[in-house]
């Protein structure tokens, strides 16, 4: 075996799946084959990051190993005999993420190779001469901890908090949904309207860019269009605020996981401020450093509790090539960011975060988790004399749908207290309801007797409901009682909106239509805006929302993507270049290209072969049998089995694609009579 | 989590679920450091202030107690910030200690040197304190005592104040218990108070809190002020002292605009000590004229500003105020709170009704329409006269003489803000009226009238909505009211809250003109109903 490729080659499927998941640096931009993958992977830039990611013993024996004469084995480091398992466990995960290479270490005696440019980084380091590596620790420090008071209360406090994190999530979509930020003309919100955000949830600056990028990352919002450029909630929000609290909360954690963009930057206290959604490059050590702290936090026993400068100083033994800057950073804001979530709660890990460090679970698992652990949704409410509706839990969605429709938020926490208002009762009725319909509903959904003051007002705001109508078209007001024109008139806007009274019914304005309705309404009656058929339209305001974001390209954390890769790489290696060996359809439909981009998609996630047509540089057609490995934005990866390699083909020169698998066999040339050049 | 009756909000209410097996214990546990904020059938609301966190403090309740009253009652987990800002709350009580130090006088004690000079450069705080005796103490002005407590809960770091109260010039007083007892919510009442030194007993009307009152006096024994609303007033807690106590006739003196008396017991009106002439108030003397040894507010809801004032130099004697609501319509219940003192007794309506010491009470809010020639009137006036447009429809007085023909036998109470309106149904109903230019005298006779059942039906103006006392009043209805006032509804509906001999229910009517302010300011007092427990019901006068 002569290097890395040589090794990476020999590697069966499981080992190089895992080998590009903890290397994610290393596939991006996606490599052609085997070859190419090894040199990215040996690239000092990749190697470095990779070394920051190891722990203290991990470090001390890549040292060990890069120091003496190479090939090593692991009999060149020195450690007491308890340590022995330890140490092989060690190489052999050096050995996974390819920072050695060789045969997989079996035992002590199993020689390998130090990268060398990880020799060259270690090398770097004068005060680690080859004579003092002779006998080395590979334990790490117990974590300090004391004992957390109340610590029975913990996993609680954690759900209260991820059910608050959902709300206020919730809260700012729909705010958006009406109110739509308009983004900088140089990318990201204006301060102004993440004040307002902050205003809205009650929390400060930072909080309330934390809860906006969260909801961008999690694809709760995004922008509107590209004409606009304002961000609204997305197509796919409408679907996450129908979801229980539970599968709410999931994607969220998962999101924040992912985040890998500055957000402490934004409220302008450290350094240069950054605007909230702005374009920034992506600083994936973040990312890395706040598992590895989540990871930490994991570890300390249930009930105890883990101050912050030792847990920073643990992070910094498991991490001892990161910068400490970084570490400190990460350290601080994830403590912050995950109580805001409940995945921890007074800076010790909650159930919910056990659950989400978990390294095999799956959003959908997540998802079971967290309803078993957050408090159950209540269906029901109280309704009481003073108007107020008391749902004694977190609401269900249809529950909190149809409450924030009839009624006012008054209060939130364990439960949720809404007041029924004369104007929340015309909301209700504006949006279409009919009065019996509205009292049933609420009814059915009550768990004492409706008071009948609630009852009352909602006929009496029904009886209301339409007195007044005011025309959008010409600008206009009509009652049917007399004595509110008169009142209108004597209003002492009236003059400014240079209303002249029609008919005894009807006064005309030169206004526009907005400024009658505030009038009407500031005198006390409730207007309804009548369309151009005469019927009227009901009172529901405009609602925003954007199309849902195309989910960034996560490299390493997406599993289809690392089957795709691995078994291109691997084909790459296996076959020849079949090029005119493979048969080939006669003909490809010609197709529009959001479809073509549909069915290869399918042809990824379902790893299936796909022939397409394209059109290469010299401007012919071809059709080429690939297996997708990922599509991002404009362009596709993709294994082509006629050139034995992973190519990149531009979406908008792909003229069609079907699956191998729709092709009947009649349909094939027997002898592929397609291009098989290599000029793209 | 356990599955307890109370759930903690963001917000810093408590909601209390009151059919909840423990939520009675709950209640008491939480009385102390709470404030009970609006109390309908189902779930009552409390909110946690820092005033009512220090007023526990001040009862010796401390943080770990109220937080672990919190856990052990709350169905879900408590946010651990809200039970840190509750400690950290707590925590600042005490810091500060008014002391009468036996050389200096009165001085201000802290535990902590940055605390105090925080306070010493705060604005509100300036001119109140004398020479600086050692790093940690300084002299305070004794005439500044109350405006010093005032300023210091203001600036959040509220004193202890441990200097103590006055006796005052001794007077025999005994509660006289022939062939009656003290209630015992009232001899809670005035043990709370008087363990507490000074503060505000809150209980309904018609529960009896002038015997509040008169306990407290026999526990102070000594010479006592008692401020009342109105000369009428004046004369019932005549009354009732000379009935329920040691006291006699020649012990009690009387302190309005037509007498000057000042004697061991002294009834005087707010009206006079705050009659000004020529820019001074030349009564509020009457504070100093005796060593009293306890001072009374009666209504002390409707406490006049300048009284507020001289009441912050009065620290050093006790202090109780007596009144149904604490609610004030300008926002000065903290005042309250700081001069007089904490809350010391509060009890829910519903269950001194349910223990059957106040009536049952059926609510109900009729609605009556304008005809269009009215409402065309109505919509093109002014806005400030619209209220009263409203208010005084004619289409009210129908309604009126329905009610009262719905309730032949019943002693009626029609109560209204406008003198004309009340005139009118006078001349209707063919009955006498009270109003603020009725002569005293007559004003005796025609209550004596009516509680002899001779009188079936009496029209009062807004000055029967204070400290009048007609025991066998059952129904009331309002006419109309001085703009959604919350006090102005519990009163009127203590009116008939007196228990009926024989247990029926009291009746509680509102006349209000639909589409109108008159109903929007309807809807404010009925919300204040509720939240004291009583649902009401509206129907339309069609329907009646």
């Amino acid at each position: 075996m002569r290097s890395l490729a040589d090794d990476l080659r020999r590697r069966d499927d499981e080992e190089l799946s895992e080998f590009i998941r903890q290397r994610a640096d290393a596939v991006n931009p996606i490599p052609a084959d085997m070859s190419e993958l090894a040199s990215q992977a040996s690239a000092a830039a990749s190697v470095r990051y990779a070394i920051e990611k190891l722990a203290g013993p991990e470090l001390r024996v890549l040292i060990a190993l890069a120091v003496a004469d190479q090939p090593a084995s692991a009999d060149v480091v020195l450690v007491p005999v308890e340590q022995q398992a330890e140490l092989l466990r060690i190489v052999q995960r050096l050995w996974a993420i390819g920072l050695v290479w060789g045969p997989r270490p079996e035992d002590a005696t199993s020689e390998v190779h130090v990268v060398t440019a990880a020799r060259d980084a270690i090398g770097a380091q004068p005060e680690l001469p080859a004579t003092e590596v002779a006998g080395i620790d590979l334990s790490l420090r117990p974590i300090t901890t004391s004992e957390l008071p109340l610590a029975n209360t913990l996993d609680g406090q954690g759900g209260q908090h991820a059910l608050a994190a959902v709300t206020s999530l919730s809260t700012l979509a729909e705010h958006w949904s009406q109110h739509p930020p308009t983004s900088l003309k140089s990318g990201g919100l204006a301060v102004r309207d993440v004040n307002a955000v902050s205003e809205l949830l009650g929390t400060d600056e930072l909080t309330a860019a934390f809860w906006i990028e969260v909801a961008a990352e999690a694809g709760l919002v995004g922008p509107e269009d590209a004409a606009s450029a304002k961000y609204a909630p997305t197509v796919y929000y409408d679907t996450w605020r129908l979801s229980d609290p539970g599968q709410q909360w999931a994607p969220v954690a998962a999101a924040w996981l992912r985040l890998d963009r500055d957000i402490d930057s934004v409220s302008g206290q450290t350094g240069d401020r950054l605007s909230v959604l702005a374009e920034q490059p992506g600083q994936a050590w973040r990312r890395e450093l706040r598992s590895a702290t989540l990871q930490l936090l994991s570890e300390v026993e249930p009930g105890q509790i883990c101050e912050f400068p030792d847990l920073l100083e643990h992070l910094a033994e498991r991490r001892p090539r990161a910068r400490r800057d970084r570490l400190e950073v990460v350290c601080q804001s994830t403590l912050r960011e995950s109580d805001l979530l409940g995945i921890t709660a007074r800076g010790a890990i909650t159930a919910l975060g056990r659950a989400l460090v978990e390294p095999t679970v799956r959003e959908e698992q997540l998802a079971l988790t967290a309803t078993a652990i957050l408090p159950p949704v209540a269906e029901e409410f109280v309704a009481q004399a003073d108007l107020t509706l008391v749902v004694p839990g977190p609401p269900s969605p249809a529950l909190r749908r149809l409450l924030s429709l009839v009624a006012d938020v008054e209060s939130t926490g364990g439960a949720a207290v809404y007041r029924v208002t004369a104007d929340s009762a015309a909301r209700a009725l504006g949006s279409g309801l009919s009065p019996a319909d509205l009292i049933a509903e609420l009814n059915t959904r009550s768990a004492t007797p409706l008071p009948q003051p609630l009852e009352y007002m909602i006929n009496d705001a029904a009886r209301r409901h339409g007195g007044v109508r005011v025309g959008t078209t010409a600008s206009w007001i009509s009652s049917d009682d007399e004595s509110v024109i008169a009142q209108l008139l004597s209003d002492p806007q009236a003059a400014r909106l240079g209303l002249t009274r029609l008919a005894p019914s009807v006064i005309a304005s030169t206004a526009p239509a907005e400024e009658l309705m505030t009038l009407a309404a500031s005198a006390g009656h409730i207007p309804t805006v009548v369309g151009a058929d005469g019927e009227s339209v009901p009172l529901s305001r405009p609602v925003h929302r954007s199309p849902d974001p195309a989910r960034k390209d996560q490299p390493g954390v997406d599993d289809i993507f690392v089957v795709a890769l691995t078994s291109a790489l691997r084909r790459s290696e296996l076959e020849e270049p079949a090029g005119v060996a493979i048969a080939a359809p006669r003909e490809l439909p010609r197709m529009p290209t959001a479809a073509t981009a549909q069915v290869l998609r399918r042809a990824q996630t379902q790893q299936v072969p796909v022939w397409v047509g394209y059109a290469d540089n010299a401007g012919s057609m071809t059709r080429r049998l690939v297996d997708v490995v990922a599509t991002d934005g404009g362009a596709i990866s993709a294994f082509d089995h006629s050139h034995g390699r992973i190519r990149t083909l531009v979406l908008s020169r792909i003229t069609g694609a079907v699956l191998a698998a729709d092709i009947a066999s009649a349909d094939m040339d027997p002898v592929g009579t397609q291009d098989g050049s290599n000029s793209d | 989590m356990t599955d307890g009756p109370l759930i903690v909000q963001s917000d810093k209410t408590l909601l209390l679920e009151v059919d909840h097996e423990q939520a009675e214990a709950a209640r008491r546990e939480i009385a102390p450091f709470a404030e009970l904020e609006r109390a309908p059938e189902h779930i009552h609301t409390y909110r946690l202030t820092p005033l009512g966190l220090w007023n526990a403090r001040a009862a010796g309740h401390d943080a770990e107690g109220v937080i672990d009253t919190l856990l052990r009652y709350s169905r879900y987990a408590v946010p651990h910030a809200l039970l840190v800002d509750i400690a950290d709350t707590m925590d600042k009580y005490g810091r500060l200690k008014l002391i009468d130090d036996p050389v200096n006088g009165l001085v201000m004690v802290s535990n902590n040197l940055s605390v105090l000079e925080e306070v010493l450069r705060a604005k509100r705080t300036a001119g109140m304190f004398g020479k600086r005796i050692d790093d940690l103490t300084i002299v305070v002005h004794p005439s500044e005592r109350g405006h010093l407590k005032q300023a210091l809960l203001k600036v959040g770091w509220p004193a202890e104040d441990l200097a103590g109260y006055v006796d005052g010039e001794a007077h025999e007083i005994d509660l006289a218990e022939d062939g009656w007892t003290l209630r015992d919510y009232q001899r809670q009442a005035a043990e709370g108070f008087w363990h507490g030194g000074s503060g505000v007993v809150v209980l309904p009307c018609g529960a009896g809190k002038t015997l509040v009152g008169a306990a407290a006096m026999a526990m102070a024994k000594a010479t006592t002020l008692i401020l009342v609303t109105s000369s009428v007033s004046a004369q019932q807690w005549r009354d009732e002292l000379i009935r329920r106590t040691s006291l006699t006739d020649e012990e009690i003196g009387e302190y309005s605009g037509a007498r000057k008396e000042v004697r061991p017991v002294t009834i005087a009106t707010y009206q006079v000590l705050t009659s000004r002439r020529k820019g001074v108030y030349p009564h509020l003397d009457l504070f100093d004229t005796r060593d009293w040894g306890l001072i009374i507010y009666d209504e002390v809801h409707l406490l006049p500003a300048p009284v507020f004032r001289f009441t912050a130099d009065l620290q050093a004697r006790r202090r109780l105020g007596l009144t149904a609501t604490l609610v004030r319509e300008d926002g000065n219940e903290t005042e309250v709170f700081s001069l007089i003192g904490p809350k010391r007794y509060d009890a829910p309506w519903r269950e001194i009704e349910s223990q059957g010491y106040i009536a049952p009470a059926d609510c109900v809010e009729v609605r009556v329409s304008l005809p269009d020639s009215d409402r065309l009137a109505y919509a093109t006036a002014e806005q400030q006269d619209r209220y009263r447009l409203a208010a005084t429809a004619k289409e009210k007085v129908p309604v009126v003489k329905q009610l009262i023909a719905a309730h032949p036998d019943e002693p009626t109470l029609v109560i209204g803000q406008y003198l004309d309106q009340l005139a009118d149904l006078a001349e209707e109903l063919n009955c006498p009226v009270i109003t603020g230019e009725t002569k005293l005298k007559e004003r005796q006779s025609l209550y004596d009238q009516f509680r002899r059942g001779e009188l079936p039906v009496l029209l009062v103006s807004k000055v029967a909505n204070f400290s009048i006392d007609l025991p066998d009043a059952s129904v009331a209805i309002q006419v109309s009211g001085s703009f959604g006032s919350r006090q102005e509804e519990a009163q009127r509906l203590g009116r008939i809250l007196r228990p009926k001999q024989d247990g029926r229910t009291a009746h509680f009517y509102t006349i209000v003109v639909r589409d109108t302010v008159d109903a929007e300011f309807a809807a404010n007092r009925q919300r204040f109903l509720a939240e004291q427990g009583y649902p009401y019901r509206i129907l339309d006068a069609e329907d009646l």
